[in-house]
């Protein structure tokens, strides 16, 4: 990475310090959502994470989880969890991170729309419609067929807009996110997709997805697994430069109010765990791999030293609002739209 | 209705009480016996089908157990849980039939269904009707077999994880999983019934199946523009590779402006033209009975109101020229010759 003069570090650093830092999606499990974890996110000057607390693949399995990461979440003192825009900003005052409730798939409202109150009432404020497979909502992003929502993923869309509730589309396929984001009312999420023009991956978003996200007004969320953020990620893992050409690439093609942080990191995250999402999902890159070889990640990233992507965009010359835009801004402003 | 001579009529007569007479599509399972045992009755088969079917000379019946419709599910079970609903819904039916042994008897062979003819029982087979059941997890399939399912759709009308159905706004194909699960039903050895698949699901089932497939119920399109029916190019690869199709005796898949008797029978006669004899069958689906569901009671054609009539259809076929034999698989020998088939798919697991 270029070096900073003095002078732009510091610049750097008060933007960071300044910024509603928001990690739109943080993989951490409830088993090492831990007081140690949350100072180390302090540490890195982060604001807000988005976890998956509504796991599970039926309604009961699904509450019961979330009811486990509400009481964890409750009997940490440095924690808060937010339902609003106003509460992400006093968590900030605060001193608190500000945990966003969500799921990265639907099936689990058991083809109900209306179970999706249920999901609200506790907390719920992002959902993603499908997981990488055919639900009986959509497809997934996996799946050999690309068709579009069923009547029933329309109801569903039409719902969580009317709870306002984020249509997060991070795991579904192309013709069903289109159509998602043709009949969502607000602003939708990729909250961890990266560019396919950079890195052909599965996962990846194409330049068309990306215009389409542009005109919903929402917001996608770069991810920092290696695999995800250059052709040749898979084998030779990736650094911080190729992380910001990724944020690069969306603001030049789309300006830069599409663009957020989404990780895809968490505490904990083992190369046996990637391995058996692999066996589930074999479309996957071989993730596991390069967590053995220690190339899972651009290294400041995996270290939570986030305060580098700050220096990284002063160093290829974004404004401070752009920046504050990336960091964070552009989520709050999708979340403010589509929660209030 | 049409006219036989003297001989014509001894002749349909005979053929039908000698033939095996196999419907290959009825609802009274998850529609009558289920709701009214849930409600505490005893012997629906014995006192409202059964007699009927006697009357009707069926011998076999391939009963549906469906929960792929969330309404059915909540109708069966306190909780929308299609997989344990169907456990529930076979479990009435299975204690409904213990109820009335000597007249009625669950089969899950070939061999049963003989020896059912034989003692004088109509026997009833178990068809999935919908694979939301399957859930995510071919171990349920498994079980069911176990169970005593035989033959399967794998979507109704909507949509499920496996692929979409015909009414589905999309009409997408098979799922990963959808290729799975048919996969597990070639190994298992169960039929698998297109009847409600959209066309590129229909399409992907017939490339992935190492076996015959089935349409249990629906009639042709060209006769019938219904969404149901399958188009001349459909009914050509289903039957090319050695699958059957049952006629459907619904008066909207017969005809939208005279749904009678002999315009069904014009739909063997054009299938039977386009592709052979060997691959008619029957599947009415008849619908006279059904009060308590979301669906009305339909009657038949005019002669074919309910299943009792069947002898009409039979008579029918007399009087279109068709051959003894040609009548006889027809009635149940076409299905009967798939069903073999594809039961030798079982593979021990």
């Amino acid at each position: 990475m270029s070096k900073l003069g003095k002078e732009e570090e510091q610049r750097a650093l008060d933007i960071h310090k300044n910024s509603t830092f928001i990690n739109i999606c943080d993989t951490t499990g409830l088993k090492n959502f831990s007081a140690s974890y949350i100072e180390k996110l302090k540490r890195a000057g982060i604001s807000s994470i988005v976890v998956t607390s509504f796991g599970g693949r039926n309604l009961s399995d699904s509450i019961k989880r979330a009811n486990e990461w509400d009481k964890r979440c409750v009997g940490l003192d440095n924690v808060s969890i937010v339902t609003s825009v106003e509460d992400i900003k006093k968590a900030k005052t605060d001193g608190k991170i500000a945990v966003i409730l969500g799921s990265q798939d639907t099936e689990q409202i058991e083809r109900d729309p209306k179970n999706l109150n249920i999901f609200h009432k506790l907390g719920a404020r992002t959902m993603g419609l499908t997981y990488q497979r055919k639900n009986s909502i959509g497809d997934g992003l996996g799946e050999r067929t690309n068709c579009g929502l069923s009547k029933l993923g329309i109801h569903v869309v039409e719902e969580m807009n009317r709870l306002h509730i984020v249509v997060d589309l991070s795991h579904t396929g192309i013709v069903s996110s289109m159509e998602a984001m043709d009949i969502s009312k607000y602003p939708v999420t990729f909250n961890h997709r990266n560019v396919k023009s950079l890195c052909d991956n599965i996962r990846n978003l194409p330049d068309e997805q990306i215009k389409a996200l542009a005109e919903n007004g929402g917001v996608m969320g770069i991810m920092a697994l290696s695999a995800f953020l250059h052709n040749k990620g898979t084998r030779e893992g990736s650094t911080m430069e190729n992380y910001l050409d990724q944020i690069d690439y969306v603001t030049n093609l789309v300006g830069v109010n599409h663009v957020g942080i989404g990780l895809d990191l968490g505490e904990g995250s083992t190369p046996e765990g990637f391995l058996s999402l692999r066996t589930r999902f074999p479309e996957f890159p071989p993730l596991d791999e390069l967590k053995r070889k220690g190339l899972y990640s651009p290294e400041e990233l995996e270290n939570t030293k986030l305060l580098a992507i700050t220096e990284g965009l002063v160093a290829r010359g974004y404004s401070d609002k752009d920046i504050q835009k990336v960091l964070g801004l552009n989520a709050l402003r999708v979340f403010d739209k589509v929660w209030s | 209705m049409m006219q036989l001579n003297s001989e014509e009529e001894k002749r349909a007569i005979e053929l039908h009480k000698k033939s095996i007479v196999l419907e290959a599509h009825s609802d009274i399972g998850w529609s009558d016996v289920t709701p009214r045992r849930i409600k505490g009755e005893k012997k629906v088969l014995e006192k409202r089908h059964i007699p009927k079917m006697i009357a009707g000379g069926v011998n076999t019946s391939i009963v549906t157990v469906w929960c792929d419709s969330g309404w059915v599910a909540k109708s069966i079970g306190s909780v929308d849980h299609p997989t344990l609903a169907t456990l529930k819904s076979m479990d009435l039916i299975r204690q409904d039939i213990n109820e009335s042994k000597n007249i009625v008897t669950q089969v899950k062979t070939i061999e049963d269904i003989k020896n059912a003819k034989r003692d004088g029982k109509i026997g009833l087979l178990f068809h999935l009707e919908g694979g939301k059941p399957i859930a995510d997890n071919l171990c349920y399939l498994r079980v069911l077999y176990d169970l005593g399912i035989r033959s399967a759709g794998l979507v109704w009308s909507g949509r499920n994880n496996i692929s979409d159905g015909i009414r589905e706004r999309s009409k997408s194909g098979l799922s990963n999983f959808g290729v799975e699960v048919v996969n597990e039903m070639n190994k298992l050895g169960i039929v698998i019934d297109v009847s409600h698949l959209n066309t590129v699901a229909f399409f992907d089932v017939l490339e992935f199946s190492s076996a015959p497939i089935v349409a249990s119920h629906s009639n042709s399109k060209s006769l019938c523009d219904h969404r149901r029916n399958l188009t001349d190019e459909q009914i050509k690869a289903l039957t090319e590779k050695g699958g059957v199709m049952g006629m459907c005796s619904m008066p909207s898949f017969i005809n939208k402006k005279e749904p009678t008797l002999e315009k069904w029978l014009d739909h063997v006669d054009y299938i039977s033209e386009l592709v052979g004899v060997e691959y008619i069958g029957l599947g009415p689906d008849f619908m006279d009975y059904m009060g308590d569901t979301p669906f009305n009671a339909i009657p038949g054609p005019q002669d074919l109101e309910n299943v009792s009539k069947l002898t009409n259809f039979t008579r029918g076929l007399v009087s279109r020229g068709y051959s003894d034999g040609e009548i006889e698989g027809i009635l149940g020998g076409n299905f009967l010759k798939v069903y073999e088939k594809v039961f030798k798919f079982h593979q021990n697991f």
